[in-house]
């Protein structure tokens, strides 16, 4: 069967890193754009990268020139009358070789295609070989410019434990695309997420129009929440006991001198996991007394002091030592569940200590579990999703690492996978970004937030700064370990496809159980 | 630093004050140097009555919807005192409500002449274009001759089409060109006159001089200085002389300016035949010269002498095919290249623009 596809333009210059192609009369080329050239079963896949005026008379200031005339024109009656105006200046653009298929094999190119070849639009059956690139997560539709193929991409969830980067400009998507992702989460039922919401817009969705992860039809099944404050369904409290908190957490919340830190070691080793409670609770005196050995300044211990108490007070941090919601949601994470917990009405160092501390909890217990081959085999990869990631993974000062970063650099191993969304991928730590190895990139303003993705991505982004400084709510650059290039993307708005899921599941008798054998 | 400049040029006042002398003159004071008019059809003779009051304006006249415009191009390859290796070519170009129609150019014709050579290509050529010339005496102008012949045989073609040009431009002046029969040229005149297509020749430069030397498009431009910007003016100046009739073949001479304030002056040649509809058609003209890229100059013919001329590389790719050619052929490399080896792109290569060109990009 032969296709009639829409014929773009052809080919006329200039080396394998840039192609041009001059656009057919009337015709716009989009940035972002993906365009095919070739014959026979060899397809060439070019991306615009940027678009600009050309015109056949060969030197540069001809259109000052005629723009020149147009004005002088314009002031007499008559006016003017450009012949065949739409052959005359065409569009040219410039594009990068993605690559090229042969037989349905994607390959990177290393010749090029042939000068004056004609170049086509792209139908959804030229992107076939996209199916193995396009993971098990879907999160959206393959984008060529402004244009949707009815061929669905995202992220396979082998790799959530490699860390994923999502990244836009505030308002571009970010929270949208977080959800949709969720939403893949717990249809495929094969991967835990644990969600860290700061703003409270993940369960309900915040605004009225807005649609949560309740909403999502696996919710009751797939979906758990610990909240701290009351949520209007059923939800759990979001309660951790001081015994939990490590000092390691404490420290890039705050500042503490050499001494107090010192200090801090001190009474923990003296008092073990109870070290905070005593401390919020003892007279100066009486903890001096108790450690004998060491001598810290009075004032040293006051300002601990002060601070264990600050945190005892939050509600959140219990002292009875029966009560914690760490080991619940580990075992619902356990289950391959996407776990929310909503932290909203919490702010600063009373949001980020308990996620610090649950993700530790996290942490360990997949480290552990990681020592015993027969249980780390049933575990399912899981992924902690951290809001405003650049708070915890930015050129943290003096201190080597928190539990993030220590993820990040440790927890592909043991199935622990970060998320972190950030509007300023900038701030974050250039080898910790490094360590991401799915992002999703959206609308990014600032170039040198666009810098740093170009400098640590996999895929070679440098072509396509300019594209995403354009991009839409919503429109993404999806890089993944096992894509061979950067797969332009349009997130599914949450909303719709809540509304698709419904419908579909209609008319679908039964949702298939999850298969245990996954998890590996 | 300017004035020690202007010292180490020699003759710069002298040449100023020269051409200041030839502009002074009183333009009512003046009539055409006889040595002009021998480049005149006999037919016609200049009217010496240039003044302000004779020049019109063109104020209206049918559209014309279809247009078709004839250049040619040429230039020398190589040349050696007694002979001269040229190339030309024609291309015609149709317009239709200002869009492209279609467009053809003609094979590039290698010209060979020389003193005493009787070229079987031109025979050839000759041939093809049912043409008589004797190359022998006219070898310098051969390449010129044979273009003029091409532009005539492109023309020729359309007197066969039916699908009705309104209108014919071509570059340069009316005349039958050397080698063609007169009698064949004005046959094909009056076919297109009665297949009603208008032939118009449009030269962007003028010969004519005024009085003592001055340039007669420049005492036009000082004289139509006060008219309105986008003006439509034209003069004839030319009349029959006597015992000529109006015909296809004989033209009428204008100087016309398609769009004032902003148009060159052009010197139109319409065949007399045509004298009566003179103003609409011009006006008509005009209404395809309104083109931004060159305004007062009608665009098909832009794009026609695009089409014809032969650039710089092509050249330079020509004459080293016809080298390649001469050396397998048994011609020494040496002896070739003593003979016509152009040395200036070597001389010049510290500000060639085609060496430093990176590519087919250049923007
Ligand atoms: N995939 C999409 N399709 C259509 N519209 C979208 C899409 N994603 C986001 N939007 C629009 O953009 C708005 C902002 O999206 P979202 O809240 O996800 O952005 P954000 O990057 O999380 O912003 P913030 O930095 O404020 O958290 C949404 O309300 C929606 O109108
Ligand atoms: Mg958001």
């Amino acid at each position: 069967m032969t296709k009639i596809r829409k014929y773009k333009g052809r080919i006329i210059g200039r080396s394998i890193t840039e192609i041009y192609v001059r656009a057919l009369h009337d015709t716009n080329l989009v940035l972002g754009e993906i365009l095919i050239a070739g014959e026979g079963d060899t397809r060439f896949f070019l991306r615009v990268v940027d678009v600009s005026y050309g015109w056949e008379a060969g030197n540069a200031g001809w259109a000052i020139g005629v723009a020149g005339s147009m004005i002088e024109m314009e002031q007499s009656d008559r006016g003017f009358v450009m012949h065949d105006r739409a052959r005359r200046n065409f569009e040219i653009g410039k594009c990068v070789i993605m690559g090229y298929t042969k037989q349905g094999e994607f390959r990177r190119a290393k010749t090029l295609p042939e000068l004056f070849s004609q170049v086509f639009i792209p139908d959804a059956d030229d992107f076939n070989f996209i199916k193995d690139y396009a993971g098990d997560l879907r999160v959206g539709k393959l984008r060529s410019g402004e244009e949707l193929l009815d061929f669905e991409v995202g992220m396979g969830s082998g790799y959530i434990q490699s860390h994923i980067g999502i990244f836009a400009t505030t308002g571009m998507g970010k929270s949208n695309l977080m959800k949709r992702l969720a939403a893949s989460v717990m249809e495929s039922h094969n991967v835990g997420m644990l969600i860290f919401d700061p703003h409270g817009e993940y369960y309900e969705g915040g605004e009225r129009d807005k649609r949560g992860l309740k909403h999502h039809f696996r919710a009751k099944d797939n979906l758990t929440v610990f909240s701290y404050r009351k949520l209007s369904e059923k939800s759990n409290g979001l309660r951790i006991n001081h015994r939990e908190i490590d000092i390691e957490d404490l420290l890039h919340l705050f500042e503490f001198s050499q001494a107090q830190m010192e200090a801090a070691y001190a009474l923990h080793n003296c008092f073990g996991n109870d070290w905070l409670k005593i401390l919020s609770e003892s007279e100066g005196a009486e903890l001096a007394k108790e450690m004998p050995s060491s001598k810290f300044h009075e004032m040293t211990i006051a300002v601990l002091q002060r601070r264990a108490r600050q945190i005892l007070k939050q509600e959140i941090f219990h002292k009875d030592d029966t009560v914690s919601v760490t080991d619940a949601i580990i075992t619902e994470l356990k289950k391959a569940k996407v776990v929310l917990i909503d932290l909203s009405g919490l702010s600063g160092w009373r949001e980020l200590l308990p996620a610090a501390v649950i993700a530790r909890k996290v942490f360990d217990v997949y480290r552990h579990a990681f020592r015993k081959p027969e249980e780390f085999r049933s575990l399912p990869k899981v992924s902690i999703v951290l809001e405003e990631a650049q708070r915890v993974l930015g050129q943290l000062s003096g201190i080597k690492e928190n539990i993030f970063t220590r993820i990040c650099r440790e927890g592909r191993k043991f199935k622990v996978g970060l998320t972190a969304i950030t509007q300023q991928p900038k701030l974050i730590d250039e080898e910790i970004i490094s360590q991401f190895n799915t992002l999703f990139v959206l609308g990014l303003a600032d170039e040198r937030d666009r810098n740093i993705i170009r400098s640590s991505a996999r895929q070679d982004f440098s072509e396509l700064s300019r594209e995403i400084q354009m991009l839409q709510p919503g429109e993404a650059l999806i890089s993944s370990p096992q894509a061979p290039f950067a797969i332009p993307a349009k997130v599914d708005l949450y909303e719709d496809h809540i509304k698709n899921q419904k419908e579909s599941v209609k008319t679908r008798d039964e949702i298939p159980s999850p298969d245990r054998n996954f998890f590996g | 630093m300017n004035e020690s400049n202007e010292f180490k040029i020699k003759g710069l006042a002298e040449a100023v004050q020269f051409i200041a002398d030839i502009f002074k003159q009183d333009p009512k004071a003046g009539s055409f140097r006889d040595e002009e008019k021998r480049h005149l059809p006999e037919s016609i003779k200049i009217v010496s009555d240039v003044c302000p009051e004779r020049i019109r304006s063109a104020l209206g006249g049918n559209k014309v919807d279809t247009i078709v415009a004839i250049d040619g191009g040429s230039s020398s390859l190589l040349a050696s005192g007694n002979f001269e290796i040229g190339v030309c070519r024609a291309s015609m170009v149709t317009f239709h409500n200002e869009r492209r129609i279609s467009f053809e150019v003609t094979p590039e014709w290698i010209v060979p002449a020389g003193e005493g050579l009787s070229s079987p290509i031109i025979s050839a050529f000759c041939n093809t274009n049912q043409a008589t010339m004797d190359c022998v005496s006219e070898w310098r102008f051969m390449t010129n001759i044979c273009r003029e012949m091409l532009e005539y045989s492109c023309l020729r073609s359309l007197a066969g089409r039916d699908d009705n040009p309104a209108m014919i431009l071509i570059d340069g002046a009316l005349g039958c060109p050397s080698g063609v029969d007169p009698a064949d040229y004005s046959d094909l005149l009056l076919q297109l006159h009665r297949k009603n297509k208008v032939v118009v020749c449009v030269s962007k430069s003028s010969t004519l001089r005024w009085a003592d030397n001055c340039p007669l498009l420049s005492r036009m431009a000082e004289m139509t200085m006060e008219r309105p910007k986008g003006d439509i003016w034209f003069l004839r100046i030319s009349e029959l002389r006597d015992g000529y009739e109006e015909s296809a073949d004989i033209p009428n001479l204008y100087l016309a300016n398609l769009y004032a304030g902003l148009g060159p002056i052009l010197r139109l040649d319409i065949p007399s035949i045509y004298g009566r509809d003179e103003e609409s058609i011009i006006c008509a003209l005009a209404g395809h010269a309104e083109d931004p890229e060159f305004p007062g100059y009608p665009y098909p013919l832009v794009e026609a002498h695009r089409l014809a001329r032969i650039l710089p590389a092509r050249k330079k790719e020509l004459f080293g095919l016809i080298k390649m050619l001469a050396v397998d052929s048994g011609v020494g490399d040496t002896v070739f290249d003593a003979a016509f080896a152009d040395y200036h792109d070597r001389l010049n290569a510290d500000v060639s623009s085609e060496i430093l060109a990176l590519g087919p990009i250049a923007l």
